[in-house]
């Protein structure tokens, strides 16, 4: 009998392994299969948000990569195509539990800000509620790592965003101007007067022709990374903790000396330039190309901005 | 007529009474609701193509109009999309660049919106922007620049609790258990939008009204010119809107497109921020740069500064900023004037040169002084002082506060 058990298991994993075409395919597959030998089991991670080497603070002045004195005004990115690394390598499909407000069944709003910040003579964004949390199912099995993008997946990225689901009803999080959502909303600063950055991560070049609103994912410049945190013991998937570092995150940035527009990698206003790239790099994203360290550069998204690093080790996000 | 249309769909109903439900009586409750809508159209004008979820009704319109003088749909309660649209503008601004609430000075010149509602694509190069229902977040919402800045529902709460919205909200809205949201909002907005008809300038009286006294000689040989094949103003500004990019509801193959004029020469561009650069900004293209929308040109004589950056200005100009958008000394029509002939001089010689522009159309071509002067002449015909003081798209606040 258990002989049996373990050819079919066998089975099942070479016809995934066979089926190399998309990851979701396969697990179906392989989801499919597993059901039937064990039931689900619930995933629960927590994100927790740390700066200094300590939980993260809103609204505070907080050192950051050696910074001091940084405030953040708002921290909320998505997270989407959540997947957990089994032991053989492979991947498995989390099932979000939609909930009407941090879930959908694909995508998970993760939410440090608080709100109320007042910036120049623009209102206070953003709102009470936080969420660290994403939870969902996922077939039995033993893994040891996580695999997310930061971000909206293509076919829902342009959404209207009033008639979606919560999360992706959120006027704050929607970028009406590429008609996409911003993956991920970091503002801070060092002085509010003089030095606000405005770190938006967002699809960008996508297809001006065709269905309305563009649906493909064919956007030139996706700016949606992929995180993978690998662990070394079998998780526990029913509480991982996953800290995002951002001392990690803004390791190497140095554009406090002015406001700066990192939507994502270009400069529509004054001091537009290429130190939005560490904060891109950092996530495993390719910037904007520069040819000096100071000179603006005003030549728009460069071909390969927002496409994956190649060796990139996330260190960003870690069990 | 509509009453005729009308008691045969009672006939209609009857008949199939039964076999109706609920959501198909909806959808045709909409349909008349829409066909019901009196559009009272220039001659000469189709009918606007409006999008299937927002229907056109009067009372969505009232409501827009309010909206669009409110104050109160900005972060701090400064300003509102009449700030930067002002009707005796034809809702342009005068100005070379719009600022937002903040003081963020905004990439590109404010257009006008009269006869927007025959746009198939807004502002002055973003493909993505199809419909005023989506487009008016930008402004609303944008913090690249910001504009009117709103960062947080507390505009919907004011609404909420005015004395006058939550009515307007449920007569424009009446299916819906809570009118007054930001969807309904940019709703109204459009549907207010699309009444900012305007074709009756003189113009108009003589090529669509044949009214043959309208223009003067100087003017008619105006329009002979600009629709001749030397200076080919019409290829990009023909039509009934004067552009080549409309979209009405017997529009069957949808036609955008954007030019590069030669108003700025790719050194200049490569040296500005993407923002400035036309329809690269959307597509990432180099052969995009500098491409903008032909800009409709009725009531091109109030719309000045000309172009996407407002470069081309009359004189002066001590004051160029001046919200009226009339240097110090000069009038509207004289500086109309003195920026339209800048602009026929940089089409006569060929533009600034740009490897964009398309050459047979932007290409150097002779034209004499009273050339020039009758082409001007002719372009100020194209304002329809009417629409610029039509009550009807006035500030309805103008007498409370």
């Amino acid at each position: 009998m258990k002989n049996i058990f373990i050819l079919v298991f066998l089975l099942l994993v070479s016809i995934a392994n066979c089926t190399q075409s998309k990851d979701s395919d396969t697990n179906k597959t392989l989801g499919l299969g597993l059901g039937l030998l064990a039931s689900n089991t619930n995933v629960n991670l927590t994100f927790n948000l740390t700066a200094d080497g300590r939980a993260f603070q809103f609204n505070t002045p907080i050192t950051v990569a050696g910074q001091s004195n940084v405030t953040f005004r708002d921290a909320r990115f998505y997270v989407s195509s959540v997947k957990l690394i089994r032991i053989d390598g492979g991947l498995s499909d989390v099932t979000l539990t939609s909930d009407n407000k941090w879930q959908t069944e694909r995508v998970a709003l993760l939410d440090y800000e608080t709100g109320g910040v007042t910036v120049g003579g623009s209102g206070a964004s953003g709102t009470a509620d936080t969420n660290n949390r994403v939870i969902g199912t996922v077939a039995s099995g033993i893994y040891t790592g996580v695999q997310f993008e930061l971000g909206v997946p293509a076919d829902l990225n342009h959404l209207s965003v009033s008639t979606a689901s919560s999360p992706l009803n959120i006027q704050n999080m929607y970028w009406a101007w590429a008609s996409g959502y911003k993956f991920v909303k970091l503002e801070f600063f060092t002085s509010s007067a003089t030095n606000v950055t405005n770190f938006h991560l967002g699809s960008q070049n996508c297809p001006t022709t065709g269905a309305t609103p563009p649906t493909s994912g064919t956007c030139a410049n996706e700016f949606r990374p992929t995180i993978r945190v690998l662990g070394t013991t079998p998780l526990n998937i029913s509480a991982t903790n996953i800290t995002v570092d951002l001392d990690k995150w803004l390791d190497g940035y140095a554009g406090y000396s002015a406001n700066r527009t990192c939507m994502p990698a270009q400069g529509l206003t004054t001091g537009g330039d290429n130190s939005c790239n560490s904060l891109l790099t950092n996530i495993g994203l390719q910037g904007r190309v520069s040819t000096s360290g100071t000179t603006p550069q005003y030549s728009g998204v460069d071909a390969n901005a927002g496409k994956a690093l190649s060796n990139f080790t996330n260190s960003v996000f870690k069990f | 007529m509509g009453i005729g249309f009308l008691l045969g769909s009672c006939g209609v109903f009857q008949k199939e009474k039964e076999g109706l439900d609920l959501p198909l009586l909806t959808f045709l409750s909409l349909t008349l609701n829409n066909s019901a809508y009196q559009w009272n159209l220039p001659t000469g004008f189709p009918t606007p193509k409006v999008p299937v979820e927002n229907p056109m009704s009067q009372a969505k319109a009232d409501l827009g109009r309010f909206l669009f003088y409110d104050k109160r749909l900005s972060g701090n309660d400064s300003m509102s999309c009449s700030s930067c649209h002002l009707q005796e503008l034809a809702f342009s601004d005068g100005k070379t660049f719009p600022s937002g609430i903040t003081g963020d000075i905004h990439p590109r010149n404010s257009q006008q919106l009269v006869n927007v509602a025959y746009a198939p694509r807004l502002t002055w190069a973003n493909p993505l922007q199809r419909s005023l229902e989506a487009q008016s977040r930008v402004p609303l919402f944008g913090e690249s620049p910001i504009e009117l800045g709103l960062t947080n529902d507390s505009y919907l709460s004011k609404l909420q609790n005015d004395s006058r919205y939550p009515a307007l909200f449920r007569t424009a809205f009446p299916n819906d258990a809570n009118p007054v949201s930001e969807q309904n909002l940019r709703f109204a907005l459009a549907s207010f939008q699309r009444t900012l008809i305007s074709g009756n300038s003189r113009a108009d009286q003589a090529i669509y009204q044949k009214k043959s006294s309208a223009l003067n000689a100087s003017e008619l040989r105006g329009l002979s010119f600009f629709n001749g094949e030397t200076a080919e103003c019409f290829h990009c500004h023909g039509g009934f809107n004067f552009t080549d990019t409309v979209l009405h509801n017997q529009t069957v193959f949808e036609e955008v497109f954007y030019h590069n004029n030669g108003t700025r020469t790719k050194a200049f561009l490569d040296a500005q921020p993407i923002a400035k650069q036309g329809l690269k900004e959307i597509t990432g293209q180099d052969s995009d740069q500098g491409k903008f929308k032909a800009p409709s040109l009725r009531n091109v004589g109030v719309t000045f500064p000309y172009m996407h950056d407002g470069s081309i200005m009359c004189d002066d100009a001590t004051n160029p900023n001046k919200p009226s958008g009339v240097a110090q000394g000069a009038t509207k029509e004289s500086c109309a004037r003195n920026a339209l002939i800048k602009i026929i001089e940089q089409y006569s010689r060929g533009g600034n040169g740009h490897p964009n522009v398309d050459v047979t159309l932007i290409r150097p071509f002779s034209i004499t002084d009273q050339e020039k002067q009758d082409l001007v002449n002719f372009l100020m015909t194209l304002t329809d002082e009417e629409f610029l003081k039509n009550s009807n798209f006035s500030n309805p606040f103008r007498n409370e506060r």
